[in-house]
């Protein structure tokens, strides 16, 4: 062990990036021929429903779909078409508003998701670090007691309702945020970009805040814990009796141990952020990819479910790839052979 | 960390205030709010039917030759100022509005009304299948247009309402028309669309040149929400001035104790019912379907699931916007009678089993019932008719499923029951025909022709029903729609609920005002007279 605690890596070969690079391609091939496969397992079928919308949906109607969607081919001819598209980077049309490719319904909804994810990831598990170590250096003090009776408060409550409440006081009562939508509406061409960014920071303000309470709870349990069980270890006993300054171990000692199950909480967080949240885009009207997915697969448009998946797939299996690299670089106890 | 979220706060409405001076000219805005999503209108072609909430919004920018107002069943005269069918209903002949132009200020004549109905032909885009019967579309002069069809098409003109007319000199040149997704559309109805933001809104500016006059409002703005919830919240904080869709309906009692809110309700094409498979073979005996209509407390049903903004529907099949047709007659042959519909059971050789089952020959009466997941209102209706039928003696067995997933059900016929929405054609005809015609249905297992889901055959129905279609005395065939309902009611084919056409919420009075009550509050004629309050 290095006692300096300064960032060393030891034995770090070649052939561990190509053993991790092919578990990942590995993992995404698996997790791209479910994707394929998901959507047709489920009941129904998209041309008869498509059809069905109409007054007079004809089975000769469906059939035409079918054949304009490519659903007339075989099963292994369309996972074959599917992969060679998507190695070409293009993930189909969709079904229920076709002739628009996925790419751009996801690009549109994306962004929007990613801003509020992250952002309240980033947040919550900021605020939570701190408050958690907070508590657990005044274990059993007014602060913890509070701290830790309010989480357990808060983490009891299922999130949509939070979010309504939040919703209804701070937009419906007070009106101090607007209840809906990511802009402004009746928004013209030249707005200023200060303005844009006052908009946009307005009316993520909820969205954000209500993502925050909820993850917030969960998180600062867990970095309170993680410490305080750091404090039972015999390194730290032994950096006590050595006469080392609190802060100094507090510093060398127990925060870097303490962060290691929080950033792996992090980095799996960060993956999953582009699976949005489909309750909070329901409740706040907050353009995203939660509901497109949601609404993709009630209307059995399997492109846009299969591209959704694929880029939530991707994300993780690269969030994961991303934490695996990092890891012996924070943890200098994990070896990279 | 007070001081700093204080200050962000702060900030923040500071920044958003500086932006607030937005668009307001003289003659105002109008503010819809509709549950509508972006993948709804990232296709603005008038032919995808991407979802049914964005078809409202078409007829903002488009219109049809001729629309079928559901407030008093008329169509009113659009694109078309008159229309005639020949004797024998092969072919129609439409005179068309002089002086029309299009967005970009092109004029309008009949080239574009033969191009858009041609333009359909083969394409996926002909959603009603109306070259199955359309053989020619022919311009006969410079405002006439002339279409032949196969064979007598006496309700060609309700599909025709959904046919929005599109520019020639544009359409002609985006190559396959199926694939064109029309980001910019131009057409000659009463608002331009001039900006979409993203989850936010579609902004349109009126159409100073529309031929029944300009809106009087400069701009119509409608505001995009993710669920019904989401619309009725916004109505009720006077977000938004009114919606043309959903709005989650146990709400309404609250949204109608607000200042100036009105609610403008009729009937409409939408049946919903519980439609019986009659391949079921306990089903095919009359005196079951019987009992089990006259066990459903109807009343009660609509107060308490759909407070009382649904029309009843009863035997005789059509709403009440088809008005004489109406045969009122058929609808008065069922009663809600519990006790009538055990005794009707009972006389039919049933027997109440031990295990409050009725039952004939070993048979027990137990049926699976379809219904869709993720609806609460359906999910609790269905489950007050499962418990009426429970009443009487009949067995229930729940299945829930997608809505994509029922229509393949209900298609292939796998079911006994299913509780689902039927979208009828404004022409009574076509209504009786898709729905009860021997050769719009296919046995279980294969894919339904028509919408004849029941597999309900008749003979002498099939005979009334062609009358009906080729029938050019109007007193006749008014006579011969009666007898159709007749044996219709008398066969108990699926079991009523309720007929659901509109039910908009609109505020007269605290920002805008100016509404009429003529029109559906969606319509560009009534749209175009709505205007600010001084």
């Amino acid at each position: 062990m290095d006692q300096r605690g300064s960032i060393y890596v030891r034995n770090i070969k070649p052939s561990y990036f190509l053993r991790r690079i092919l578990a990942a391609l590995l993992t995404l091939w698996i997790a791209l021929t479910i994707n394929f496969f998901l959507p047709r397992m489920m009941g129904g079928d998209p041309a008869d429903f498509i059809a069905s919308r109409t007054a007079l949906g004809s089975p000769e109607y469906a059939d035409l779909l079918r054949e304009q969607f490519g659903l007339d081919k075989g099963l292994f001819e369309q996972y074959i078409a599917y992969f060679a598209q998507l190695l070409q980077g293009n993930m189909g049309i969709s079904y229920s508003v076709f002739q628009v490719p996925v790419s751009q319904i996801i690009a549109q909804a994306l962004p929007w998701t990613l801003l509020i994810v992250l952002t309240s990831t980033l947040i919550s598990f900021a605020i939570a670090w701190v408050l958690g170590m907070l508590a657990a250096l005044k274990k059993g003090g007014v602060f913890d007691t509070l701290v830790v009776g309010g989480s357990f408060y808060v983490q009891s409550m299922p999130y949509f309702f939070v979010a309504m409440l939040l919703l209804i006081w701070f937009g419906f009562e007070l009106k101090w945020f607007p209840m809906s939508h990511a802009l402004p509406s009746g928004l013209g061409d030249d707005v200023p970009w200060y303005t844009m960014v006052g908009y946009i920071a307005q009316h993520a303000f909820l969205p954000v805040l209500s993502l925050v309470v909820v993850g917030l709870a969960g998180r600062m349990v867990m970095m309170r814990s993680n410490i305080l069980q750091i404090f039972s270890e015999d390194y730290i006993t032994l950096a006590q009796a050595k006469g080392l300054r609190r802060r100094t171990i507090l510093r060398r000692y127990a925060l870097r141990n303490a962060m290691l199950p929080s950033f792996t909480g992090l980095m799996l967080s960060l993956g999953t952020a582009v699976g949005g949240a489909i309750t909070t885009e329901m409740i706040y009207s907050y353009p995203g990819i939660g509901l497109t997915i949601m609404n993709a697969v009630l209307s059995q448009d399997y492109p846009l479910i299969m591209g959704c998946f694929s880029i939530i797939a991707v994300s993780i299996v690269a969030a994961n790839f991303l934490a695996d690299l990092i890891y012996p670089f924070i943890d200098p106890r994990v070896s990279l052979a | 960390m007070k001081k700093i979220l204080v200050m962000l706060l702060a900030l923040l409405m500071a920044l958003s205030s500086m932006g607030i001076a937005l668009a307001e000219s003289s003659g105002g805005t109008l503010i819809v709010g509709e549950y509508i999503l972006d993948t709804e209108v990232a296709n603005m072609n008038p032919y995808v039917t991407a979802g049914t909430k964005s078809t409202m919004l078409r007829g903002l920018t488009y219109d049809p030759l001729i629309y079928f107002n559901p407030i008093d069943g008329t169509y009113v005269p659009m694109l078309a100022t008159e229309w005639a069918f020949n004797d024998d209903f092969t072919s129609i002949v439409f005179t068309l509005r002089e002086g029309v132009t299009w967005h970009d200020g092109e004029a309008f004549d009949a080239s574009d009304v033969v191009f858009t109905f041609n333009m359909l032909n083969g394409t996926t885009l002909d959603t009603y299948g109306l070259w199955d019967q359309l053989s020619s579309v022919e311009a006969t002069g410079d405002y006439e247009v002339t279409m032949t069809f196969t064979e007598g098409f006496s309700s060609f003109l309700a599909y025709c309402c959904n046919c929005y007319i599109v520019p020639e000199h544009i359409w002609s040149q985006v190559g396959d028309v199926s694939a064109y997704l029309n980001t910019e559309p131009v057409g000659t109805g009463a608002f331009i669309f001039s900006r979409y933001t993203t989850g936010t809104d579609l902004q349109y500016t009126a159409n100073a040149d529309y031929w029944a006059g300009s809106p009087q409002v400069d701009t119509l703005i409608v505001e995009m929400y993710n669920s019904s919830p989401n619309v009725t919240l916004a109505l009720m904080a006077g977000d938004v001035d009114c919606t043309f869709g959903t709005i989650t309906m146990s709400y309404l009692p609250q949204l109608l104790a607000q200042d100036n809110l009105k609610l403008q309700m009729y009937a409409g094409l939408g049946n919903y019912v519980v439609s019986m498979n009659m391949e079921n073979e306990l089903l095919q005996d009359v005196a079951v379907r019987q009992a089990m209509c006259m066990a459903i407390d109807q009343a009660s049903l609509i107060s308490r699931c759909e407070y009382d903004a649904v029309y009843p529907i009863n035997m005789a099949w059509l709403p009440d916007l088809f008005g004489d047709y109406v045969n009122e007659e058929a609808n008065a042959i069922l009663q809600y009678d519990v006790e009538g519909a055990k005794q009707v059971l009972e006389e039919a050789g049933y027997t109440l089993g031990d295990d409050g089952i009725y039952q004939k020959d070993g048979q027990r009466l137990s049926f699976t019932y379809y219904n869709a997941s993720g609806a609460p209102a359906q999910q609790m209706e269905a489950g007050m008719i499962q418990q009426y039928l429970l009443n009487i003696g009949i067995e229930v067995v729940p299945r829930i499923a997608t809505w994509a997933e029922l229509a393949t059900i209900r298609q292939q016929g796998d079911f006994d029951l299913i509780q689902l929405s039927y979208d009828l054609v404004s022409d009574p005809y076509a209504a009786l025909f898709s729905f009860f015609h021997s050769s719009q249905t296919a046995p279980s297992g294969e894919t339904s022709v028509g919408q004849n889901y029941f597999r309900y055959r008749n003979e002498e129905l099939d005979a009334i029903i062609d009358q009906i279609g080729v029938e050019t005395d109007e007193a006749t065939k008014t006579e011969l729609i009666y007898q159709a309902q007749d044996v219709i009611a008398n066969d108990y084919i699926y079991i009523p609920m309720y007929n659901v056409g509109g039910h908009n919420p609109y505020y007269d009075g605290a920002r805008v005002t100016g509404w009429s009550e003529d029109y559906p509050i969606n319509f560009s004629l009534n749209l175009i007279g709505v205007h600010t309050v001084e």
